[in-house]
């Protein structure tokens, strides 16, 4: 009774600190438009609106010459991506900005020291220079060229009623992000028809087969696994803003579905490519699960907590993700996270499925969920016999 | 059992240790970073400023030159 009482504060607490955290990061962007034109260049004064994001400025150091400012927001990895581009009166770009990125910073800076915005300065708004996306970092990349193309198109309108010709750009849901949506909705599909009881074959071998599709697909062909970031895309709301790829966020959103219906958490026993490398090591060995402690429970939960409400007081989803994911099917991430991934290896050798069983945040997030679905049924039960009395 | 124990303690000091190592920085980043702040700026390369071709010549200087021109 104690025990259960202490986890119902806690339940009550964490998603306070998430409301908390939530509007605390709210006041906190909540900053002018114009606060970020005036961090652009010290040359910007005088700014006042002309538009929705489009501004008109003077130049400090020649008074009295005007200058056409405008903002433009494209869907990027981890969310939208704000740019700035500044035009003199002549119609010569002065200065492009990356105002605001969710996006991870080692992909962005990537972009960025790849040279991507050097062209741009000094070219005219009618003859905006053609640049390549970065491989490696296509969608941030695209974000921020088809952003300074459009906020040039804009400024292009607004001095001359004659609009700069856009390059044709992507669509925000585009065919790749479509069949990845569908191959995360097929697992998910096949999964619920092995875990089913109508199900005529072995539903080892089943599982086994899933997992092996599920690795290969999601995991080296799609890099789709849902994060700490993608919660945090869904509780935030980001995702209404839009992204670049969705199929993440369906993950979630089908894993949770699932739990909810079939009372299973039939993504990490079945889909996840991580936890599915984990148990391939760990049937080398033959090892068994770890036994996780009380406190190593409630550290990994707090761990977890503390993420998630830092991503959404910074607003950033990169804030979030410690998880290994991406260096163990992509190669891309921090020292830290390469440490981690040799840790997790070595360690699949010794016990099974050690990243799951004892610090993955989703397995958190599911015994939260598992609680909170608990709790209901045996409110729904208490409240019944009331109202039949 | 003893084995496996011992193992479970320390892959979950190593997460614990990395994942804070991960994250913290992360955090302090961001905490420091001024609200309003922009990330990225390229701008147009100052160049120097074109001189004037007109050369200005002082009087002083024009009757020094002059001084050894005995025609006037």
């Amino acid at each position: 009774m104690r025990k259960l009482t202490f986890e119902r504060a806690a339940a009550i607490l964490s998603l306070l600190v998430l409301v908390l955290a939530w509007a605390g990061g709210r006041a906190r962007v909540e900053e002018s438009a114009s606060a970020r034109i005036l961090n652009i260049s010290n040359d910007i004064t005088n700014i006042s609106p002309v538009s929705e994001n489009l501004y008109r400025a003077e130049k400090r150091s020649t008074p009295g010459a005007p200058l056409h400012i405008a903002l433009e927001s494209r869907p990027s990895y981890g969310g939208p991506l704000s740019v700035a581009v500044v035009a003199d009166e002549a119609g010569v770009v002065q200065q492009v900005a990356i105002l605001h990125s969710t996006d991870t910073s080692t992909y962005l800076s990537k972009v960025v020291e790849s040279g991507i915005l050097d062209p741009f300065p000094g070219s005219r708004l009618n003859a905006l220079p053609v640049v390549d996306a970065i491989s490696g970092a296509t969608i941030s990349s695209t974000a921020i060229l088809e952003g300074i193309q459009r906020a040039g198109a804009h400024i292009a309108t607004a001095r001359q009623g004659n609009p700069a010709p856009i390059s044709k750009t992507s669509s925000p849901l585009n065919r790749k992000d479509v069949i990845k949506s569908m191959a995360v909705v097929l697992l998910f599909g096949c999964a619920l028809c092995v875990a089913g009881r109508r199900f005529p074959w072995s539903k080892k071998k089943g599982r086994y087969a899933l997992m092996a599709v599920s690795t290969l697909v999601l995991g080296f062909l799609y890099g789709t696994q849902f994060s700490l970031a993608s919660m945090h895309l869904l509780i935030s709301g980001g995702w209404m803003q839009g992204l670049a790829s969705y199929a993440a966020l369906i993950c979630l959103v089908l894993a949770i579905a699932v739990f909810f219906m079939t009372r299973k958490n039939l993504y990490c026993a079945t889909l996840c490519p991580f936890g599915a490398v984990q148990e391939g090591l760990g049937r080398i060995t033959g090892c068994s699960p770890p036994k996780r402690t009380p406190w190593m429970t409630w550290t990994a939960r707090l761990i977890t907590l503390m993420a998630l409400s830092a991503a959404l007081f910074f607003q950033n989803p990169s804030k979030a993700s410690f998880e290994p994911f991406g260096m163990a099917f992509n190669f891309t991430g921090s020292d830290a996270l390469f440490a981690m991934t040799i840790v997790i290896v070595i360690g699949s050798l010794m016990v099974k499925r050690p990243w799951c069983r004892l610090f993955c945040p989703v397995t958190g997030l599911f015994d939260y969920l598992g609680f909170v679905r608990n709790q209901w049924t045996r409110f729904q039960r208490n409240k019944s016999p009331k109202e039949t009395s | 059992m003893n084995y496996q124990r011992i193992a479970t303690f320390f892959l979950f000091l190593f997460f614990l240790g990395l994942s804070l190592v991960e994250l913290a920085p992360k955090w302090k980043e961001a905490a420091h970073k001024e609200s309003g702040s922009v990330l990225y700026v390229r701008s147009v390369k100052k160049t120097a400023p074109a001189r004037s071709e007109k050369k200005t010549v002082s009087y002083d200087s024009i009757l020094k030159a002059n001084s050894k021109n005995k025609d006037g």
